[in-house]
C-alpha cells in the first residue's frame, strides 16, 4: 500500500486488474462472442437452415414432442422462432428428481414438419461459447458461480479504483498518442475505458446482480429461509404470481396449445408469442403462460396466464410487477441486450470488444511498466514478471488461437464420433492449453509473434474450410444474403487481418531492437578508428 | 440511431476542437479567440443534448438511453482514432478545404 488516496486507489486498481484479467480476459471474449450466440449457433449447424414455419405448427409439433418425451414433468416450456433467438423450435422441460432439490431440466431442438428432434451434427454452438462466460468449463455451477462472482466483484474495485487514479479524464478524453511505447498503452488503456465507460461499467455491476443469490443468499434465506421450495416461492411472490396453484389430484388432457397462442396473437398482434409454459401438464390443475417478445431492456413481458385443459383466460400480468423485480428485470436485460435490434447489437459488440481491450491493454501495460527494471537484472526478470508475460502472450493471442480450434472442430471432427459436442471443448482447450505452455519454451518477443502469426493463419483459413466443408463459400453466401454465413467469414477475415497487423508490428520493431545496437557498435568503432 | 450518431459525433468533434491539443493535431501551431471557443463549447454540448432528446423522442426512454450511450462511446472512439492517425479526416475537414480551396480558422 502506498501512502495518500490515490496512490492507494492506484495500487488497488493495478493489483486487483492483474490478479482477475486473465479470467476475466476470457470472460469478455466469450461473452462479446455471446451477443451473436444464436447466430453462431446456425453456422456451427450448417446442415439445417432455418425456414419460417406458421406459429401453429411449430406448437403443435412441440406439444407432440413433449408428450411423447416429458409426459409427468413439472414444467414444459415451447419457443417458437418468431425472433431472432430462436432460430430453430425449441422444447425444454424440467422434471423433479428428488422432492425439495432443484428440477432436472431436458432440452431438445425440433423439427416441426416430423416433431422429431432436429437432425444435426452433435455441437455445443454459440451457445456454449456464451455460457462459458458466466460458468466457465469443467467445473459444476457451485464452483463457477464463485469464481465469476468473486472475479467480477474484484472487476467492479478495479473499475471504480480506475476512475479514481486517472487524474485528467476531461483534458485526456479524446487523446491517445500512438507509438510512443509505455505512453501510448496508458492512453489506450484509459482513452477505452472512459469512453465506454457507460457500458463496461453497465455490464460489470450486472453481471456480479446476476450471481446475488450466490453471493448473498442470506437475503432471501433470512426472510424465506433456504432450499428450493422456498427460494420459488420467494420468485413466485416477486413475480406475483398469486394464480399458482399446487399440483391436483386427479388428472386432465391438455387442450390444444395453439389455440391459446392464436388467442395471444389476436391481443398482441402476429408474431408477437415469445414463449409458452405450460406447469403441470397433464394434470387437473395445468397452466399454461403465454409470454409476449421483450422489445425494451426490461426483461420480464406481459403474460397471459391460461386453464391449460379448458383454455379459459385466468390473468393478464403486466410487465412491471414490483419495484424491485422491475429494477433487477432492467438491469438483466440491459446485460443479456435480448431487446437489441441489428444496429444496437453491433454498439453492444463493439463496447465489448473495447471491453476485451481495455483489459487486455491493462495486462500489457503492468508488464511494460516494469520491463525495464526487469531486464536490467543480472539473472533476467523474475519468476512473476516472466508468468505474467506468458499467461498475457497465452491469454490475449492464445486464447483467440483456441476459439479458432472450436470453430475447426465443429467442421472437421467426425460426425459419428461419440460425444462429439465435448470433444469439440476438448479440442479448444488442448489448444489453449499449449498456447499458455508455448511462451515456456520460446522467448517472450518471438512467442508474441509466433502465437500473432498462428491466430490470424487460423481465422484466414476459417472461412476456407468452411467453404470446402460446406460448400457455403462467401461469394456465394454475398450473393444468396445470407449473412449468418457471410457475417461469420467477414469477421473472421477481419479477425485474421487485426492479429496479421499485430504481428508485423512487433516484427518490424524487434528488427529496429536488433539494428538499433548493432548501429552503436559501429559507431563506436568509427569513432575509435577515427580517433 | 444514424441521424443521432452523426449529431453526437459533430457535437464531440467541435468540443475537441475547443481543445489547443486536439486542433493543433489538424491546424498545427493555430489558436482560436476565446469567443470562438465559447461558440465551439456550447454548440458542442448543445449538440450532445439535442441527440439524446431525439433519440429518447424516437425510441422511448429506456431503448432510447441505451442506443444514445451506445452512440456516445462508439462516436467518441472513432473520433479519437481519426485525431491519432488521420486528423486531417476529422468531420472531413481536409476534403472542405480542398473543396472550399481555403484553410478553415482563418485568423
Amino acid at each position: 500500500m502506498k501512502n495518500g488516496f490515490r496512490q492507494s486507489m492506484a495500487w488497488l486498481h493495478t493489483w486487483t486488474g492483474l490478479v482477475v484479467g486473465w479470467v476475466l480476459f476470457f470472460v469478455f471474449v466469450t461473452g462479446n462472442l455471446g451477443r451473436f450466440d444464436t447466430e453462431i449457433d446456425q453456422w456451427m449447424k450448417p446442415e439445417v437452415i432455418p425456414q419460417p414455419v406458421p406459429i401453429a405448427q411449430e406448437i403443435g409439433a412441440a406439444q407432440q414432442r413433449l408428450t411423447q418425451q416429458a409426459a409427468g414433468a413439472e414444467r414444459w416450456t415451447i419457443y417458437p422462432t418468431t425472433n431472432r433467438d430462436t432460430p430453430y423450435l425449441r422444447i425444454t422441460w424440467d422434471t423433479e428428481v428428488k422432492p425439495g432439490q432443484a428440477l432436472k431440466r431436458g432440452e431438445e431442438f425440433i423439427d416441426s414438419s416430423t416433431a422429431t428432434p432436429l437432425d444435426t451434427r452433435a455441437t455445443g454452438g454459440g451457445q456454449l461459447l456464451y455460457k462459458m462466460h458466466y460458468a466457465l468449463a469443467y467445473m459444476p455451477r457451485s464452483v463457477s458461480n464463485w469464481v465469476i462472482g468473486i472475479c467480477s466483484m474484484f472487476m467492479l474495485v478495479a473499475i471504480i479504483s480506475g476512475v479514481i487514479t486517472h487524474k485528467k479524464i476531461f483534458t485526456d478524453f479524446f487523446t491517445f498518442r500512438p507509438n510512443k511505447g509505455q505512453r501510448s498503452w496508458l492512453d489506450l488503456h484509459a482513452v477505452l475505458a472512459v469512453l465506454t465507460l457507460p457500458f463496461f461499467f453497465m455490464i460489470t455491476y450486472t453481471g456480479l446482480l446476476f450471481f446475488l443469490s450466490t453471493l448473498v443468499p442470506g437475503i432471501v434465506g433470512a426472510n424465506y429461509g433456504f432450499g428450493e421450495k422456498n427460494r420459488q416461492q420467494f420468485n413466485d411472490e416477486l413475480a406475483a404470481r398469486e394464480y399458482k396453484l399446487d399440483r391436483a389430484e386427479s388428472s386432465a388432457p391438455l387442450i390444444s396449445l395453439s389455440q391459446l397462442t392464436a388467442e395471444a396473437e389476436r391481443r398482441w398482434g402476429e408474431g408477437q408469442v415469445r414463449t409458452v409454459e405450460i406447469h403441470y401438464p397433464g394434470n387437473q390443475h395445468a397452466q399454461a403462460v403465454v409470454t409476449r417478445q421483450i422489445v425494451s431492456p426490461l426483461r420480464s413481458t406481459e403474460e397471459l396466464v391460461f386453464n391449460a385443459t379448458n383454455g379459459e383466460l385466468i390473468a393478464e400480468q403486466s410487465a412491471t410487477t414490483a419495484a424491485p423485480r422491475t429494477f433487477y428485470e432492467t438491469v438483466q436485460g440491459l446485460h443479456e441486450s435480448l431487446f437489441a435490434g441489428w444496429w444496437l447489437r453491433w454498439l453492444y459488440f463493439l463496447s465489448g470488444l473495447a471491453g476485451v481491450a481495455i483489459i487486455g491493454s491493462g495486462l500489457i501495460l503492468w508488464i511494460v511498466k516494469r520491463r525495464p527494471k526487469q531486464l536490467k537484472q543480472a539473472e533476467g526478470p523474475d519468476f512473476g514478471h516472466r508468468l505474467v508475460e506468458g499467461l498475457n502472450v497465452g491469454t490475449i493471442a492464445g486464447l483467440h488461437i483456441a476459439i479458432a480450434a472450436y470453430f475447426f472442430a465443429n467442421r472437421l471432427l467426425p460426425v459419428d464420433l461419440a460425444e462429439r459436442n465435448e470433444w469439440e471443448v476438448h479440442v479448444m482447450f488442448s489448444v489453449w492449453l499449449i498456447a499458455l505452455l508455448h511462451p515456456v519454451v520460446r522467448p517472450i518477443n518471438r512467442a508474441w509473434i509466433e502465437q500473432l502469426w498462428v491466430a490470424a493463419a487460423a481465422f484466414l483459413l476459417l472461412p476456407v474450410v468452411n467453404a470446402v466443408t460446406t460448400g457455403r463459400d462467401l461469394i456465394q453466401s454475398l450473393q444468396q444474403g445470407d449473412w449468418v454465413f457471410a457475417g461469420f467469414d467477414l469477421v473472421s477475415i477481419a479477425t485474421a487481418i487485426l492479429f496479421a497487423v499485430a504481428a508485423l508490428k512487433l516484427q518490424q520493431r524487434e528488427q529496429q531492437q536488433a539494428s538499433a545496437p548493432a548501429k552503436t557498435r559501429v559507431n563506436r568503432v568509427v569513432q575509435e578508428a577515427s580517433a | 440511431m444514424l441521424f443521432s450518431a452523426i449529431v453526437v459525433y459533430v457535437g464531440f468533434a467541435l468540443l475537441a476542437l475547443n481543445k489547443n491539443r486536439h486542433l493543433q493535431q489538424i491546424w498545427p501551431s493555430r489558436e482560436l479567440h476565446e469567443d470562438v471557443k465559447l461558440a465551439l463549447d456550447t454548440i458542442g454540448w448543445l449538440l450532445l443534448a439535442v441527440a439524446v432528446v431525439y433519440q429518447v423522442y424516437i425510441s422511448g426512454f429506456g431503448n432510447g438511453l441505451v442506443e444514445y450511450t451506445a452512440v456516445l462511446s462508439i462516436s467518441g472512439l472513432i473520433l479519437v482514432f481519426q485525431f491519432s492517425y488521420w486528423p486531417r479526416s476529422v468531420l472531413a475537414i481536409g476534403l472542405l478545404e480542398r473543396v472550399t480551396e481555403k484553410s478553415l480558422p482563418t485568423k
